[in-house]
């Protein structure tokens, strides 16, 4: 390859490139304004530039596309060659999908009027993207990723657009990697029953089906049925489980969903490489899950999809949204990378970005762990506001004087190559958010319109398990195991990343501590995979429950052979410990290491980054009031302000803070 | 009222801010108020699926098995005074809803004139979804009041909203209409523009006036108000007569050209 991904950026023709980028639509851009923004973009020390390149935008009937020469904005080429001469990199996102607030989505009118493209609901009816949410100015219906047509219609953007990137890769040219599709995820509506049953749908979740059970005996006995063809196979269109033999089909669709995503996702990257985009990353962005139908650690598994990221759109009372999202990144994902850091908000966002807000979540996310960053938008555009610059290439200064002095901070601490103070990972089972997921109604068009509460929307299943999996599947419940661990790292100071149960097994070596919620089922591969990871060494600390059964319910056991009742084992070079909830605060001082620097205040979120002998002290109040705390550190030590201007503190064992509400201290502590 | 392929540009963040709020379509839809203390009877046909109060969850207690009839049953549990809103919600109509809404005939309807379709197919059904108190319209506009007022713009219009903290502009909005559809939405800061000083005169009306006729459409109206009248106006039941108050006091300009 001659772009190479590491794990704190890119190597282009050798050379170390962070990803630290940000977004402009030329299309959108007069022609004559595109050298004075590029210098704009520059001037605020960014040396890679993202953009779309949007499919409707460019053909503008069926096989007949515009590269600028009715419309020279449209001249992508263009674009391309002058990000050479300017000394720009660029990632480039060719869809078919990309959203970017396009009337449609992208999506040319005749591909979304194909009968054969569009998806079905399971009431039948046309998916309109609209289903959830406001996306104006048009609602139009999308388009199945299982849709043959689609593909095809997809294959002749890609051959025009192919042409174009691939005379423009790097090193010779300025494209260092591609985007395949975007936000790949049912358009938003991604409750299993929501939608996906049109034609080429169900026949892709019944070769899901062949090549899970192989042979349709094998199928019949897991769904106490009697098929003699896959094709009578049909899926649930609603959570129609009254007993555990319900569960097997109802899971395998819940799967189905996150292999329709991974298996499309794939396959245009497969589309892009045939058509020469080659020797460079190919990767793709969530946009903000981490749970089914989004399985991260399995797209990146994926031999043709190198590298994915989560976007991040969040104000400041969500920094603890973000922050997890961003140890999810830092736990799971060969390169933490937001492709979309939103800077700037879309025109329909309830809450624009402050100047202050877009600071605030930036530096939260480098606290916790991220590498690669692409804010979106630099540029202000049409159908989008609050970015350091204007669509006619002036700054703003109250926006552009935070990314001026990030790019100056992030020169003098490259965050890519710092690692953080962390040994302890916690890995979210994806069995159990499959479950919760397959257990959820109201799967209709607009029912989230009429402000219902959560519960309406979650089934009661009466299947005899021990443990609620509605609530240990939720994450911000505070009584169920999973919150009460949250609780205890957030009371000690203690930094963590996030995984999930599918996780690389290669990546649990770094942890000497690994947190997992288990109840009553789990699946039997991935107990093993953990198994190995005692075997080896490691601290395995699972609870509230011992899983006996399988996800469809069925008798399984791996963790329950080596422990029968709570409390803690020795097995190969490492433990196993079982702990219940009630358990966990009263034991959690036995495993959980110490913070390195004590902090009396619970409310504020502390890290520690390294980078060979410099140590950067973080200190976020993620409160709206302002916050005092005292850290402690072993021995005196005098600190000098990373982050603005405040005075040098004079060496002391211990540091008083004074911090604003929603706001983040960076500091340097001084080794000698 | 929506033209699908609208300008939408120039916006300076603190108006964006400050009208964000509107831009949240549930909040039009939905009977269910924030911070209310609400019950939920989803049911089947009459078969009741499950109970949720937002204040305790699952309520099994209540021992609901069948709805025989929603407003009776939600009049009833209305009225032992636990709850703000009771609503009863048939599943079948949620169904419903989406099966109607999700016709390929509805490609053409503008995005606003889809959102109104939904909002009646949930709300015509009297007994689809009952609630007790009922739904109330938002800050008492209706859809057709909006209609009713596009009505009267001309063919090609502007229309200027400045919202003022002091001397501090909130909100500076501009909209052209064309053939009763928003085809361009920007602000004050609009590059062609020449507003300054932006305050609350008779002399900005003025100059907005001018300019958006100028670089905009013919200008049909202009509202320059402190950030109490807009409040009060958003609220009022009585939209016309908030203004006319708010204008005989000072707190607000306004120059019309439609009735």
């Amino acid at each position: 390859m001659s772009v190479k991904l590491n794990a704190h950026g890119l190597e282009i023709d050798g050379q170390f490139v962070p990803v630290y980028s940000g977004t402009v639509h030329y299309w959108r851009l007069e022609r004559s304004a595109w050298p004075k923004i590029l210098d704009q973009v520059k001037v605020l020390g960014f040396g890679m530039i993202e953009t779309y390149l949007p499919w409707s935008v460019h053909e503008t009937s069926p096989g007949h596309y515009d590269w600028g020469q009715a419309d020279p904005r449209k001249d992508a080429e263009a674009f391309m060659r002058l990000c050479e001469e300017k000394g720009l990199w660029l990632l480039v996102r060719p869809g078919p999908l990309i959203n970017a607030e396009l009337t449609d989505f992208g999506f040319p009118d005749w591909v979304l009027m194909d009968p054969d493209v569009q998806s079905r609901t399971a009431v039948g009816g046309i998916h309109y993207d609209a289903a959830s949410g406001l996306h104006p100015p048009h609602q139009f219906p999308v388009p199945s990723y299982a849709s043959e047509k689609f593909f095809q219609y997809a294959g002749g953007w890609y051959d025009a657009i192919g042409a174009i990137m691939v005379r423009h890769l790097a090193p010779q040219g300025c494209i260092v990697a591609v985007q395949s599709d975007n936000e790949t995820c049912y358009l938003f509506h991604d409750q299993p029953y929501a939608t996906d049953y049109g034609a080429d749908s169900i026949a892709l979740y019944r070769r899901c089906l062949r090549e899970k059970y192989v042979s349709l005996d094998t199928l019949n006995a897991a769904y106490s049925a009697h098929y003699t063809d896959f094709s009578q196979v049909e899926p649930p269109r609603d959570c129609e489980v009254e007993t555990r033999a319900d569960v097997p089909r109802h899971v395998d669709w819940v799967a189905y969903k996150e292999y329709q995503i991974r298996w499309s996702v794939a396959r245009f990257a497969r589309m892009l490489r045939e058509r020469g985009v080659q020797g460079i990353p190919i990767f793709h962005d969530i946009a903000y899950q981490y749970a089914t139908p989004l399985d991260v650690a399995r797209m990146e598994a994926d031999p043709d999809i190198d590298w994915v990221g989560m976007n991040l759109y969040r104000n400041q009372e969500d920094y603890s949204g973000a922050v997890q999202r961003i140890r999810f990144l830092a736990g799971s994902t060969r390169l933490p990378f937001v492709p979309e850091f939103g800077n700037g908000l879309w025109s329909h966002h309830p809450q624009t970005f402050t100047p202050a807000e877009e600071e605030f979540i930036t530096l939260g996310a480098l606290m916790h762990g991220l590498k690669a960053i692409n804010f979106y938008m630099l540029v202000e555009r049409e159908r989008w506001q609050g970015c350091p610059i204007t669509r006619h290439g002036t700054l703003r200064p109250e926006y552009a004087r935070f990314y001026q002095r990030l790019s100056d901070f992030l020169q003098r601490y490259p965050a890519w190559q710092y690692e953080r103070e962390r040994q302890v990972l916690i890995l979210l089972n994806f069995d159990l958010g499959r479950f919760a997921a397959l257990a959820t109604t109201l799967n209709y068009s607009h029912a989230d319109l009429l402000g219902l509460p959560r519960e309406l929307f979650e089934v009661d299943l009466d299947l005899g398990l021990k443990f609620d999996p509605q609530v240990e599947a939720n994450l911000r419940r505070p009584d169920s195991w999973l919150g009460t661990l949250f609780q205890q790292l957030a009371l000690r100071h203690l930094d963590y990343d996030l995984g999930d149960s599918h996780i690389d097994p290669a990546r649990l070596a770094r942890y000497p501590i690994v947190f997992l919620q288990t109840t009553d089922f789990m699946d039997a591969d991935d107990q093993r995979c953990l198994m190995e990871y005692v075997q080896r060494g490691g601290h395995l600390v699972v609870g509230p429950g011992m899983p006996y059964l399988d996800p469809a319910l069925k008798p399984a056991s791996v963790f329950g052979q080596v422990i029968q009742s709570p409390g803690t084992v020795a097995i190969g070079n490492g433990h196993f410990t079982w702990v219940e909830t009630h358990k966990l605060a009263a034991m959690a001082d036995d495993w959980l290491p110490c913070a390195e620097y004590p902090c009396d205040q619970p409310l504020v979120d502390l890290a520690v980054l390294r980078r060979n002998d410099v140590t950067l002290l973080f200190l976020a109040n993620p409160t709206a009031q302002p916050l005092d705390a005292t850290v402690t550190f072993e021995s005196a030590r005098a600190l000098r302000a990373a982050w603005g201007e405040a005075a040098t503190l004079s060496a002391a064992p211990s540091h008083t803070f004074t911090l604003n509400a929603y706001s983040i201290q960076i500091w340097e502590i001084d080794h000698d | 009222m929506i033209d699908p392929n609208w300008s939408v540009v120039d916006l300076d963040p603190v108006t964006w801010r400050n009208i964000g709020r509107f831009l949240e379509p549930p909040q039009y839809f939905r009977a269910a108020q924030p911070g209310e203390h609400g019950l939920f009877v989803l049911h089947e046909a009459g078969r009741v699926l499950k109970v949720v109060d937002t204040a305790l969850g699952t309520r099994r207690d209540l021992e609901l098995e069948q709805v025989y009839d929603a407003p009776a049953l939600a009049r009833t549990l209305h009225a032992r005074g636990e709850w703000q809103r009771v609503h009863v919600i048939d599943r079948q109509h949620l169904k419903r809803v989406a099966r109607l809404s999700g016709s390929i005939e509805h490609r053409p309807l503008q995005l606003d004139q889809y959102y109104r379709l939904v909002h009646q197919l949930f709300w015509e059904d009297t007994v689809g979804y009952v609630c007790e108190p009922p739904k109330p319209d938002w800050n008492h506009f209706t859809y057709d009041l909006l209609e009713q007022f596009v009505s009267r713009l001309p063919q090609h219009a502007s229309l200027a909203l400045g919202v003022f903290d002091g001397t501090h502009l909130n909100i500076g909005l501009i909209l052209e209409f064309k053939s009763g559809s928003i085809v361009r939405v920007t602000t004050f800061e609009a590059p062609l523009l020449q507003l300054a000083p932006i305050e609350l005169s008779t002399a900005c009306v003025d100059r907005l006036w001018q300019q958006l006729d100028q670089h905009i459409a013919p200008t049909a109206a202009v509202l320059l108000c402190t950030q109490a009248a807009f409040d009060q106006w958003i609220t009022a039941e009585d939209k016309t007569q908030a203004l006319h108050v708010a204008v005989r006091d000072g707190a607000a300009l306004l120059r019309l050209t439609i009735d």
